[in-house]
């Protein structure tokens, strides 16, 4: 029944209910029929019988009364033949009636003395009934009759009261009777008539049912309509098009019109919301999209700010630089003090611009404006390149540095800043020791980090140790703030103050980590790390972000 | 036939002191104080070498280039851009635009002789 619809499924049941109630009428009320026409019938045909024998009494009177044997018919005393003439017209006109196949007249003793249309072999019976009842009879070819026996009684209302004078009517009305009657009706005949009836009876009820399978056909369809237009209109709703009603039904006062009405107001309310969802969507997404501009605009201007300031600064020192440079370069010997002042204007004009050089890329890492270029980098490589830098620098103050146990290690990040950590951590090395000591620069593969050594995941790990004076112990943490090694360090060794400070915000930028080991006296160590490319995030492609 | 270089920047103080520089390298020296006066000036002169600011009023150092390089009769002439923003972005968009050298402000003065030299020497 999964793929019968509810208008079938309704029309159905109520057919079936229509069809077994009409068979059932139809089956009562045919049998009614049989019984009331057969009551009928009964009643016709007797009281046709009666009023004939009242017209005719005195014909049987006359000539059925006498018992006459076969000498004294044969003596030809009496006319028989007249009689018999006589009682055979009598019995003709009762047969001509409604209902009545035959009619047999019987004398007292039982002999037939007259008939009208009997089977031949249905005219000599025996007399076995009693009067006034009803029996079924078959003659030879199988025809069925109905048979009412009737005694046919001397005395009666149709008897004028002159003959009853002139026979005197000495014996009592009850006990005398002339003869016995039989009338047959066809049962052939009864039953045509009754499949009459009762064919007008069926054809009725089939119409009638037929009628009532259309009527609750066309109820069904007012019900069901409205409800699979809901559906179709619930299925367009749900792709999105939240203008649909539904239509038929709507102005049904029964359960399927308030159902309907309040689809459609479920569905207002729903479009209501989402227009009001979208509208709240819309707004939030242009708050967003403002808030995201402004953003966008407040890192171009920091950045245009910070360039702007390096171009502002810069611009005098180039001048300056020139026209010591200049002065030095010209051609007439100047006093020693002047060429020793030139020299110092020039080299502090360096100073200044790698000062400011490292003030304005602080102050990018910390507005988070600086331009990344992360790529798929080798570590070994970037130490290498370090040492190869400052190795002069190292010669200078006879300091071996030493790059031992240099693994290749891949590491997703910008070489030219992780380059610069590096160099600044080596430069301080070199910076820190004192004349013939060791640098010595590693890079290893670690899973812990930080001063406690915590858990980090698979990393490359880059080392530098220098032989230096140490950091002291409440120093430690404090190295990478800006300035504040420069409180510390002795007046020869230059730096701006910045570069351990502009290292950590690099390292923490590639989710790295920074740190330094140290006892007093017997050098300092700096590590940092940075996750290693593993083959969970190789996959990944390498992406040079802007 | 001595070799001409022509040197554009807004600055006066340095646009002085680098032709102070290439005189003493004895190489004629032709000035603008803008881009366009540069650009005007590179082509009607057609110089061996242009040092090039790119910060500059009218048009900046980076357009002055690309017009140069696109143009066949201006493309040979030898391009250091000058720059005082010292961010690798910017070097980029210098060599981007057709230049063919960069140098970084503050330079000394013995550095740019030293380019003069290998340059047109």
């Amino acid at each position: 029944m999964r793929r019968v619809g509810i208008s079938a499924k309704l029309v159905l049941g109520t057919a079936c209910i229509l069809i077994l109630l009409g068979l059932a009428v139809t089956w009562y009320s045919v049998s009614q029929l049989g019984v009331l026409l057969r009551q009928q019938m009964e009643e016709r045909v007797q009281a046709q019988a009666n009023n004939w024998i009242e017209q005719n009494r005195l014909s049987f009177t006359l000539f059925l009364d006498i018992a006459v044997d076969e000498e004294t018919r044969d003596s030809g005393a009496i006319d028989f033949v007249d009689e018999q003439e006589t009682l055979h017209r009598v019995a003709e006109q009762l047969q001509e009636k409604e209902w009545i196949a035959y009619v047999i007249l019987l004398d007292q003793s039982g002999n037939v003395r007259a008939s009208a249309g009997p089977p031949e072999d249905l005219v000599e019976r025996p007399l076995q009934a009693e009067t006034g009842s009803w029996d079924e009879y078959r003659d030879a070819q199988g025809n069925s009759y109905f048979e009412l026996t009737m005694q046919i009684s001397a005395s009666g209302t149709g008897m004028s009261s002159d003959l009853e004078a002139v026979f005197g009517a000495s014996q009592s009305a009850e006990e005398t009777y002339l003869g016995w009657l039989r009338v047959g009706v066809d049962r052939e005949e009864f039953d045509r008539r009754l499949d009459t009836f009762a064919n007008r009876n069926i054809g009725l009820a089939a119409v009638l049912v037929a009628l009532a399978v259309l009527l609750s056909f066309l109820f069904a369809g007012r019900i069901v309509t409205p409800i699979t237009e809901m559906g179709r209109i619930a299925t367009q709703i749900a792709r999105g098009d939240l203008s649909r009603r539904v239509k038929r039904g709507a102005d049904l006062q029964d359960e399927v019109g308030e159902l309907v009405r309040n689809f459609n107001t479920m569905a207002g309310e729903i479009s209501l919301l989402k227009t009001g969802l979208e509208k709240k969507v819309q707004e939030r997404t242009r708050e967003l999209e403002e808030a995201n501009r402004k953003l966008e605009e407040r890192d171009r201007l920091r950045s245009v700010f910070v360039s702007t300031v390096s171009h502002e600064f810069r611009t005098p020192l180039t001048s300056i630089k020139l026209y010591a440079g200049n002065l030095l370069d010209a051609a007439d010997p100047r006093p020693e003090k002047v060429r020793r002042s030139l020299e110092i204007i020039d080299e502090e004009t360096d100073r200044l611009t790698r000062l400011i050089d490292d003030v304005l890329d602080m102050r990018r890492l910390e507005l988070d404006v600086v331009d990344w270029r992360m790529a798929d980098t080798d570590l070994e490589e970037l130490v290498r390149k370090s040492t190869e830098l400052l190795n002069p620098q190292a010669a200078k103050k006879a300091i071996e540095l030493r790059a031992s146990e240099l693994e290749h290690q891949r590491v997703h990040a910008d070489p030219d800043w992780i380059q610069r950590v590096i160099n600044n951590l080596i430069g301080n090395a070199i910076k820190f020791s004192g004349q013939g000591s060791r640098v010595e620069v590693a890079l290893a593969r670690t899973s812990t980090a930080g001063p406690g050594r915590r858990k980090c995941g698979e990393c490359a790990l880059v080392r530098v140790a220098d032989s230096g004076p140490g950091i002291p112990e409440e120093d430690l943490s404090r190295v990478f703030e800006p300035f504040y090694l420069a409180k510390r360090r002795p007046s020869k060794v230059a730096g701006t103050g910045l570069g351990l400070a502009i290292s950590r915000e690099v390292v923490s930028h590639h989710k790295g980590e920074i740190w330094a080991e140290s006892r007093e006296g017997s050098g300092s160590t700096f590590y940092f790390t940075l996750p290693l490319v593993t083959s969970s995030n190789l996959g990944e492609p390498v992406v040079v972000s802007e | 036939v001595p070799k001409k270089v022509l040197v554009a920047d807004d600055e006066e103080y340095i646009l002085d002191a680098i032709v102070e520089i290439i005189k003493q390298e004895n190489f004629v020296t032709l000035t603008a104080a803008n881009g366009a006066e540069a650009l005007k000036l590179a082509r009607t002169e057609v110089p061996d070498l242009l040092l090039l600011d790119i910060m500059m009023p009218e048009k900046s150092g980076f357009e002055v280039c690309r017009e140069l390089k696109s143009d066949p009769a201006t493309k040979g002439i030898y391009i250091i851009l000058l720059t005082a923003m010292g961010q690798q972005r910017d070097e980029e968009r210098g060599y981007e635009s057709g230049a063919d050298e960069y140098m970084t402000k503050p330079f000394s003065p013995r550095d740019l002789k030293n380019k003069l030299r290998e340059l047109l020497g």
